[in-house]
């Protein structure tokens, strides 16, 4: 019953076909949030949070989407790669992807896969260009560690940014806000003739 | 989320019998020879290969060519070598082993065989012999080669420290063609090439054998041999349960116990073998007379119910033979869950015990200093192709995790989290790695580092903003439920500004992700890789 492998393998590969990646997601999402968001697009089929074990701790979290149909996954990363979707607060958006088979950590082998492992030692002709290899390896760690946190750095200087310019443009619309309530505004429309429309209330900003 | 289950089964020993006997020594009546017997839920034949463990970072590889208890009942076996290039590299002169390649040792002197303790076998190896021989039968395919652990075609003469490819007539006392092919192949694992298979078959009508099989599970053997195709290997097919099949010479099995007495037509048959037209009206007999009652057997439904449980468990035997054959051959999953059965028992208790979370588990691991990452593997294996892995080269059992592709982790690296049993298995292994190297078939070196997890609580999210709290009392309904539905924004508002300018960010951060994998990273391993020199894939 080798094809019990290979079904398996296929039915895997279906399911990643059908699958959305999720990143750039609040802590505060849990399952039900995501599958809420996602209803509008399709049949959410699982939802499933991939921890993070190494990486530092404030990086944003990662879920696996099952949609019932490729179709569907399409859609729902169409729509949010066109529309910033927000989820759980504004305004950093979610970002969506379409999934690959090494995003899932449980994974079924690949049938007719083999796997050999060769000792070297220090004799061998191979062993200073396989010392190289790991030295790279460790380099190119480091390397992405570096970016990592440049990442992460760029990320807060947007949000600071932006919470300024939110907070300058909510300090404005207060004011007007205040001054229309308590009348300042139409008295001094009266002083100067002008006609000011009593349409008032609260901003719409919220 | 726990998919991996903890091995229990190399840690008790699942008992030592011992098989048929073939007679007390003639030297010394005191010691009783046997033909075979089941250690660890595997059962040995004399002439098969197996690792052994002595002690040294590679397990050495070995012929079991006696296998006796003496009147201390001390359980020895007597076994005759392979020698690994590494061990004589500096005999081999111009000789440029392949990486799987091994040397069987010869002539007189101390090296060429010794006796050991049955405890110190590990488990069984693959060896096929591609010498040309005209007493080799050369009965494998390129796929049983490639499915091989190790292949040897030449010989190191202890004496004389050289290679020859040229083989004495006898070992050590033992005549060379027990270590050439045979057709009782020691795969565990995959069915053997039609070539032997009938090889096998032809054997059996020499026996004249009134043995009753004892044979677990017998159907699927018959099945599998029926098939023509699908045969198991010669072990598997002696831990089949007895299913009231008092069947005939034909279930191989038999050959065993009856090889001694035929020792002579062994040997010839080996010649004949090649001899594939009268081979084939045995098959054809051998088949017809292979019953399918077994299916009807109660007994039947009991190992296959487990075998179903396991379908994803791992399926090669844990020292050797990593799922290759899974795809060339049908009928493996039958045989390999053949194999299994006799381990099942175990297997059901792992499945049945509420294992702890993963993350407790790793957390243990951490404290105890048995947590390790493993660097630089191949990205598309599984965590379970990365458990036999580190079995087969450390001899450890380990429970492993791959650690899952995010949008900023290289594409050519893969990266797996390993628990050790013990602090002393995870520090010998990274040492090991570190001194020599690990390389997988396509040319990388493994990378072993004590990891420690990221600690500390999450930390605020960063690009959520609120405003003033003094204002949320005069939000409205609809307003609070805006924010906390989930939703995508339309540009009539400075969410959606904002939002884009993250979606800006995102872009320019995949960019630079790309740039740093795919332009860099990737050119600088590739201009290193073209210095290997071996064939690695």
């Amino acid at each position: 019953m080798e094809s019990g492998k290979q079904n398996e393998y296929a039915a895997f590969e279906e399911k990643v076909r059908r699958t959305v990646y999720l990143d750039n997601l609040s802590p505060n999402v849990t399952e039900s949030i995501v599958r809420t968001a996602l209803d509008q697009y399709g049949t959410v089929k699982s939802v499933e949070f991939i921890p993070n074990y190494l990486e530092p701790r404030n990086m944003p979290q990662c879920a696996l989407v099952e949609m019932e149909k490729g179709k569907q996954a399409k859609v729902v990363i169409s729509t949010l790669s066109e529309f910033p979707f927000m989820m759980s607060g504004m305004p950093r958006p979610v970002r969506a992807r379409a999934a690959v088979a090494e995003m899932f950590g449980d994974r079924p082998r690949k049938p007719g896969r083999q796997i050999r492992i060769c000792w070297l030692d220090t004799a061998d002709p191979d062993f200073e260009v396989a010392s190289k290899l790991k030295q790279l390896v460790k380099r190119h760690a480091t390397e992405t560690a570096v970016m990592l946190k440049h990442q992460l750095e760029k990320e807060e200087k947007l949000a600071k940014q932006q919470g300024e310019t939110l907070k300058a443009n909510y300090k404005k619309y207060e004011m007007i806000d205040s001054l229309m309530a308590d009348g300042a505004a139409r008295r001094l429309a009266r002083c100067y003739n002008l006609r000011v429309s009593d349409d008032s209330g609260p901003s719409t900003f919220h | 989320m726990s998919h991996i289950r903890e091995k229990h089964r190399e840690e008790k020993n699942l008992g030592f019998k011992w098989g048929t006997s073939i007679g007390a020594g003639a030297k010394n009546s005191d010691i009783m020879f046997y033909e075979s017997f089941i250690f660890k839920g595997e059962e040995y034949f004399v002439y098969d290969c197996v690792y052994f463990d002595l002690g040294q970072p590679e397990a050495s590889i070995g012929k079991l060519v006696k296998l006796f208890v003496g009147p201390d009942h001390v359980k020895k076996v007597k076994v005759v070598w392979f020698m690994r290039p590494s061990e004589i590299r500096n005999y081999l002169g111009d000789y440029e082993p392949r990486w799987n390649e091994i040397f069987l040792a010869s002539g007189h002197g101390r090296g060429v065989s010794n006796i050991n303790l049955v405890e110190s076998i590990v488990g069984k190896c693959n060896v096929v012999c591609t010498s040309n021989d005209h007493r080799n039968p050369q009965a494998y395919s390129e796929a049983d080669l490639r499915r091989a652990d190790y292949f040897f075609c030449c010989h190191f003469d202890v004496g004389e420290l050289a290679i020859s490819d040229t083989f004495p007539d006898m070992v050590d006392r033992v005549k060379v063609e027990h270590f050439f092919n045979k057709k009782t192949e020691q795969k565990l694992l995959g069915p053997i090439n039609l070539k032997s298979n009938v090889k096998r078959q032809t054997q059996r009508p020499n026996l004249s054998s009134k043995i009753k099989v004892v044979t677990k599970s017998n159907g699927v053997t018959v099945k599998d041999d029926n098939s023509g195709s699908r045969v198991s290997s010669l072990v598997k097919e002696s831990k089949v349960e007895p299913v009231s099949m008092t069947k005939q010479v034909h279930l191989p099995s038999e050959n065993i116990p009856v090889r001694p007495k035929t020792s002579n037509s062994n040997s010839s048959t080996q010649h004949s073998g090649s001899s594939q037209c009268e081979a084939r009206d045995e098959i054809d007999k051998a088949e017809v007379k292979f019953p399918k009652d077994p299916l009807t057997s109660p007994d039947e439904v009991q190992p296959y119910k487990k075998r179903k449980l396991f379908l994803d468990e791992r399926t090669n035997d844990k020292v050797h033979n990593f799922d290759g054959q899974l795809g060339h051959d049908r009928g493996i999953n039958i045989d390999n869950q053949l194999v299994q059965v006799s381990r099942v028992p175990d297997d059901d208790r792992r499945n049945w015990f509420e294992q702890q979370p993963w993350e407790q588990r790793l957390e243990r691991a951490q404290e105890s200093g048995s947590l390790v990452s493993l660097e630089n593997v191949d990205p598309s294996y599984t965590s379970e192709e990365v458990e036999d892995l580190v079995w087969h080269a450390f001899n450890e059992k380990v429970e492993a995790k791959m650690i899952e592709q995010t949008t900023f982790s290289c594409p050519c690296y893969g990266k797996a989290l390993i628990i050790f049993k013990s602090k002393e298995a995870a520090n010998s292994a990274i040492f090991q790695l570190m001194k020599r190297c690990l390389m997988l078939a396509d040319g990388r070196p493994l990378i072993a580092r004590r990891e420690s997890l990221r600690k500390g609580a999450k930390v605020g999210f960063v690009g959520h903003l609120t405003v003033d709290k003094l204002q949320l009392q005069r939000q409205t309904e609809d307003m609070k439920k805006a924010k906390s539905t989930s939703h995508a924004s339309q540009p009539n508002n400075i969410e959606f500004d904002m939002g884009m300018e993250w979606r800006l960010l995102q872009l320019q951060s995949d960019m630079w992700w790309k740039a740093l994998h795919e332009q860099r990273q990737a050119k600088e391993i590739e201009a290193v890789r073209n210095q290997l020199k071996m064939k690695w894939q």
